[in-house]
């Protein structure tokens, strides 16, 4: 253990946070479009699970670190949505367009190939998008992507069987 | 191999790609957001909760409705429904009425006549 200013933190919890981040804000990214969004989703996760889970176990990390960006993607969709409520009431009141919600590859440099999958990804239905993400993004297995998305392993197996399809469909690739 | 192990081959290849080419300034980003929450730089947002208010004022409108309703039901008389003003002209015992009410619609338009009738009483003979 080292402490840092007034964190204490495991060695190895700091190698995790540097090399999950990446992939972190991508997955965090495809969610929110848009990547300032997603840098503070990521931003939030980290500072959570150093305060609340730099003891637990090192398996144990990045299923838990993913449960904790989940509910900061949605807590980011959520201030989104109340925002975006009171900016389409204002817009009405003042007889303008309502904003719109930036797409992906907007504020990223991206080929087509690229961005084409993230729009796929992203109009994946939210649990579909998960599973697929965590399984082929982060590289967890069946159980971990389970604890990540709080839900039973037959559930994780449905969802990305779905989403693979749907990509399929979508991408129309063989 | 399956055209399924193919598809998911070629997507696992361009999701590694989209991981690999993330920007360097958004990488120096993420190093530095890793660095200042290590070094407790940066505080927790506040938890974005559900808003209670639109939940207490669905529950007080509907209240208000309900005791509305109860007090208009309670001191209102009862309204004749129109299938009970059917069923009442229909009856055959009223078609008499109906056809008498025709007349005193008629009677009604005729000016002077209800007048006349009670001011030209037949008068007694005058006896010499």
């Amino acid at each position: 253990m080292r402490t840092s200013g007034a964190v204490a933190v495991n060695q190895g919890l700091e190698s995790f946070l540097r090399e999950t981040s990446v992939r972190a804000f991508r997955i965090a990214r495809i969610s929110l479009r848009n990547d300032a969004d997603a840098g503070d989703a990521v931003q939030e996760a980290m500072i959570r699970m150093v305060a609340s889970y730099a003891d637990r176990p090192e398996h144990e990390w990045a299923p838990l670190f993913y449960a904790i960006l989940r509910n900061c993607v949605h807590d980011e969709q959520r201030r989104r949505k109340s925002r975006g409520s009171m900016m389409a009431w204002i817009a009405r009141l003042s007889g303008k367009e309502e904003a719109v919600i930036p797409g992906p590859a907007e504020d990223t440099a991206m080929d087509e190939g690229l961005a084409r999958l993230e729009r796929a990804l992203a109009d994946l239905p939210e649990r579909q998008r998960e599973a697929f993400l965590l399984r082929n993004v982060e590289e967890l297995d069946v159980a971990q992507t389970a604890a990540a998305m709080g839900c039973s392993e037959g559930s994780v197996k449905t969802h990305y069987s779905r989403a693979v399809h749907a990509l399929r469909a979508r991408l129309g690739r063989t | 191999m399956s055209n399924e192990d193919d598809f998911l081959r070629v997507l696992n290849r361009d999701l590694r790609r989209m991981v690999d080419e993330t920007s360097p300034p958004v990488r120096a980003r993420l190093d530095r957001m890793v660095q200042d929450v290590l070094q407790g730089r940066v505080q927790p947002r506040a938890r974005v909760r559900r808003p209670a208010w639109p939940v207490g004022a669905m529950a007080a409108t509907l209240a208000a409705v309900t005791l509305g309703l109860f007090l208009a039901v309670r001191h209102e008389p009862p309204a004749a429904s129109p299938a009970d003003d059917a069923a009442l002209l229909l009856n055959v015992d009223n078609f008499e009425l109906l056809e008498q009410m025709e007349f005193y619609l008629w009677l009604d338009r005729q000016p002077g006549i209800l007048e006349g009738a009670a001011n030209s009483a037949p008068s007694v003979p005058q006896r010499s």
